[in-house]
């Protein structure tokens, strides 16, 4: 019998191999090691910003929505007492933000716009509602009308409608989905939040994702319209146009006898380490004092300090 | 053709074992090879393929990470203490615009993850990451990383694998059947050459064997042939000795008759005119006469035994062939004057009738030829027995004659000359025996006779 191709097969083993070998390297090297992030820590519970032992401070953060009044709050508060300096307010982090940086205590007090979600509760945080604001829809300075029907306003959010009733454009200024607003509107107007979602998911608008932004925005885009906060124009004086829906002038006296349906509650969250801080305490004081409650009133929010809690 | 036959015998199988083996061999070879093309073409396409969508998605996952983290810089550097708390929520909208499934990962600074508050339920396993820097201040405040699945490459790659592998089949089926096939072509032939080499190998063999079972039958057949002339010359020979015999016999018989009846009567005869010889003495015509019809008669009795001692030497019948040699030598010794010197050795009488004939006779030729051509003084006559042959001897001192003059005497026909020697050597070779005559001119002669006993 004659030999066997050993070599021939050996040759073609080789051959197979460096072809593999050749292609696992270009893959190895097109697909990079494969090692991704590699956290020392995982699932994060250590707070970013440490807690500064017994030091007196007070950080407030979170929703924008909250802060213009906070921001009021806090002046009237600090303006009685200037030795408590250090308290500060915080840029928008938003509700989410506010409820992770109360409970690792980077903040003293986290400011939301919403309720808590399911997923938040374990946090063991307590919550104060303290305002209750109109959701307006607001609008550039520069547009005419002055009023919407729900069905004009579905019109303009699902892009059947384009212009205001001069022939100018309108162009909507949309926040992130989950905004606080737009929850306050979908509560009791599903239409106008399936529009307001679908426009979301066609990216059919600008998305802002902070009640600054969103007030920017507004000012500087011509025949500009979205949600905003009715306390945020009152408290700063802002030149925007509110529109009236179906008639009715969004205020505090039109949320409290419930003819303005569309409205939401601001409140401050904090853990129960934090509420023995004597900073906190007191600021929560002031709120429910008749100082701070006057305070809400002047900003253009209904105090719901005393009704909740 | 025994040397051939060897090495024939032997590969007889194996040709076609080596035929098997050709094809066999080949296909051994194309198996390794034609499987390397089938590998390497069923699997280079879609394996460059797949990197370079690794490469792209490696690319996409960058420009995307580079991206994501503008967009964060952006936002933390208004909110540089808790960018951390707010990160989340931006990027759970930047997500939201995103057409793709994309992972994005935020390591601070100190390694720390970022609840980015994404479900983390469907975390895919094998994801290609791209990280890019976020800075604050033009600090580095973390990484952002960005991990694109690769799951749609593989697939990708796996279904080029299908068109492209079954490509791979079909040229390393070609290139492994094609040469075979063309192989076993050039087989089936090479086959049919060896087939008819093996036939014609086959055909000379046989003939081979026919030659020589021929040659072998013509020469047994000459051998036959051989034996058969033998024997029929064995034939001729005895019957012609029986022939000389009969001859011989009658030539006797005629002698005997002569001398007992004629010579009887002419004796009486002459008896008879002695008688009236002596009865008529005075009348001296009858006188005469009757002495001239003796004279006669006498002639005719010498005439007779004569002729009755040529006819048959009947000295034979009576006292053998020694005593009849010895005779005729002292006879010829005392009718020439010649010197005549014989030895005859011959003790028992063990020859046949023709043999003793026959030599008495060529004795008698060999003598009567010296004396009417040798003019010698001398003759020596020899006779004797030697390993159970006779031999003769008749030497003289004459003149002799030469070979070449023997040689015509021994060999002419009867008619032309004499025919004496001629004689001699027919009656040699009738009874199977030889005839030799030494002789040169003045040296004188000697005849040699060789004779078998019966
Ligand atoms: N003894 C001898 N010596 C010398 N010459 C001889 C002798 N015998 C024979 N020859 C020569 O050989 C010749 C042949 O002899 P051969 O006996 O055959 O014939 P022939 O004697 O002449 O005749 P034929 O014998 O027939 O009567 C003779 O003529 C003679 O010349
Ligand atoms: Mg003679």
């Amino acid at each position: 019998m004659r030999r066997k191709p050993v070599f021939l097969w050996a040759a073609v083993v080789v051959v197979v191999g460096a072809f593999f070998g050749a292609a696992t390297f270009a893959i190895v090297n097109a697909a990079g090691d494969g090692v991704g992030p590699d956290p020392t820590i995982r699932g994060n519970t250590g707070a970013f910003v440490e807690p500064r032992g017994n030091e007196e401070r007070l950080f407030l953060a979170g929703s924008g929505s909250n802060l213009p009044l906070t921001r009021a709050l806090v002046d009237a508060f600090v303006a009685g007492h200037p030795e408590r300096a250090k308290v500060v307010v915080f840029e928008s982090i938003g509700s989410s933000g506010g409820v992770r940086a109360a409970r690792d205590q980077a903040v003293e007090i986290g400011l939301i716009s919403r309720s808590l979600r399911e997923r938040e509760q374990p946090y063991g945080l307590q919550v104060v509602p303290y305002a209750r604001v109109a959701v307006v829809v607001a609008a550039n300075p520069s547009v005419s009308d002055t009023n919407l029907t729900r069905d004009e306003l579905v019109e303009i959010y699902s892009g059947r409608r384009t212009t205001w009733s001069d022939g100018a454009a309108i162009s909507v200024l949309q926040r992130e989905q989950g905004d606080s607003s737009h929850a306050a509107f979908a509560r009791v107007f599903p239409a106008f939040a399936r529009a307001d979602a679908e426009a979301y998911a066609a990216g059919r608008f600008r998305v802002v994702y902070h009640d600054r932004a969103m007030q920017n925005a507004l000012f500087v885009t011509e025949g500009g319209v979205g949600l905003f906060d009715f306390g945020a124009v009152q408290t700063q004086g802002l030149a925007l146009r509110l529109m009236d829906i179906d008639g009715v002038r969004p205020s505090v006296v039109s949320i409290e006898d419930g003819s303005y349906p569309f409205y939401k509650d601001l409140s401050f969250v904090y853990t129960s380490e934090s509420g023995k801080r004597p900073l906190v305490q007191a600021f929560l004081a002031f709120v429910a004092s008749d100082g701070g409650q006057q305070v809400i009133r002047d900003g253009g929010y209904m105090p719901l300090v005393g009704g909740g809690q | 053709m025994t040397v051939s036959a060897e090495p024939t015998t032997n590969p007889t199988t194996n040709p076609t074992a080596k035929e098997v083996e050709l094809r066999a061999y080949l296909a051994a070879r194309m198996l390794p090879l034609s499987l390397l093309l089938a590998i390497l073409v069923g699997c280079a396409a879609p394996l460059a393929d797949y990197v370079l969508t690794l490469h792209s998605l490696r690319a996409q996952a960058q420009t995307r990470a580079e991206q994501l983290a503008a967009v964060i810089e952006r936002e933390a550097s208004e909110r540089p203490v808790l960018w951390h708390y707010d990160t989340p929520k931006l990027l759970m909208h930047v997500h939201a615009n995103l057409s793709q499934q994309v992972e994005v990962r935020i390591v601070d600074r100190n390694g720390r993850a970022l609840e980015l508050g994404r479900s983390s339920s469907q975390l895919p396993d094998r994801l290609l990451w791209a990280s890019a820097p976020i800075k604050i201040d033009g600090k580095p405040a973390g990484f952002l990383w960005v991990g694109l699945q690769a799951d749609q490459a593989l697939r990708e790659a796996l279904l080029l694998l299908l068109p492209f592998g079954l490509l791979g089949l079909g040229l390393a089926l070609l290139v492994y059947f094609l040469p075979l096939r063309a192989m076993s072509r050039a087989e089936s032939q090479i086959r049919g050459l060896i087939a008819r080499l093996h036939q014609s190998q086959r055909a000379l063999e046989s003939f081979n064997q026919t030659l020589e079972q021929q040659v072998e039958q013509r020469s047994s057949e000459l051998q036959a042939a051989n034996n058969e002339l033998r024997q029929k010359e064995e034939h001729i020979r005895t019957l012609s000795s029986r022939a000389s015999a009969l001859q011989e016999a009658e030539r006797r018989g005629i002698a005997r008759d002569l001398h007992d009846s004629a010579g009887q009567a002419l004796t009486a005869i002459r008896i008879n005119l002695q008688l009236i010889e002596q009865m008529a003495g005075q009348q001296a015509f009858v006188e005469a006469t009757a002495s001239k019809t003796m004279a006669m008669t006498d002639a005719t009795v010498e005439e007779i035994r004569r002729a009755v001692a040529s006819l048959s030497p009947a000295i034979l019948d009576d006292f053998g062939l020694a005593v009849a040699v010895r005779r005729l030598c002292d006879d010829f010794g005392e009718r020439t004057g010649l010197e005549v010197a014989h030895s005859v050795e011959l003790s028992e009488e063990g020859c046949s009738p023709a043999i003793e004939t026959a030599v008495y006779r060529m004795a008698q030729e060999a003598l009567t030829n010296i004396k009417r051509h040798a003019a010698a003084e001398t003759v020596e006559v020899r006779l004797w027995p030697e390993q159970g042959r006779l031999k003769l001897e008749v030497r003289d001192d004459g003149k002799g004659v030469s070979p070449d003059e023997v040689a015509r005497a021994t060999s002419r026909p009867p008619e032309q000359g004499g025919r004496g020697l001629h004689g001699m050597r027919e009656r040699c070779e009738l009874l199977g025996g030889t005839l030799r005559i030494d002789s040169e001119p003045g040296c004188g002669t000697s005849v040699h006779i060789e004779l078998p006993m019966v």
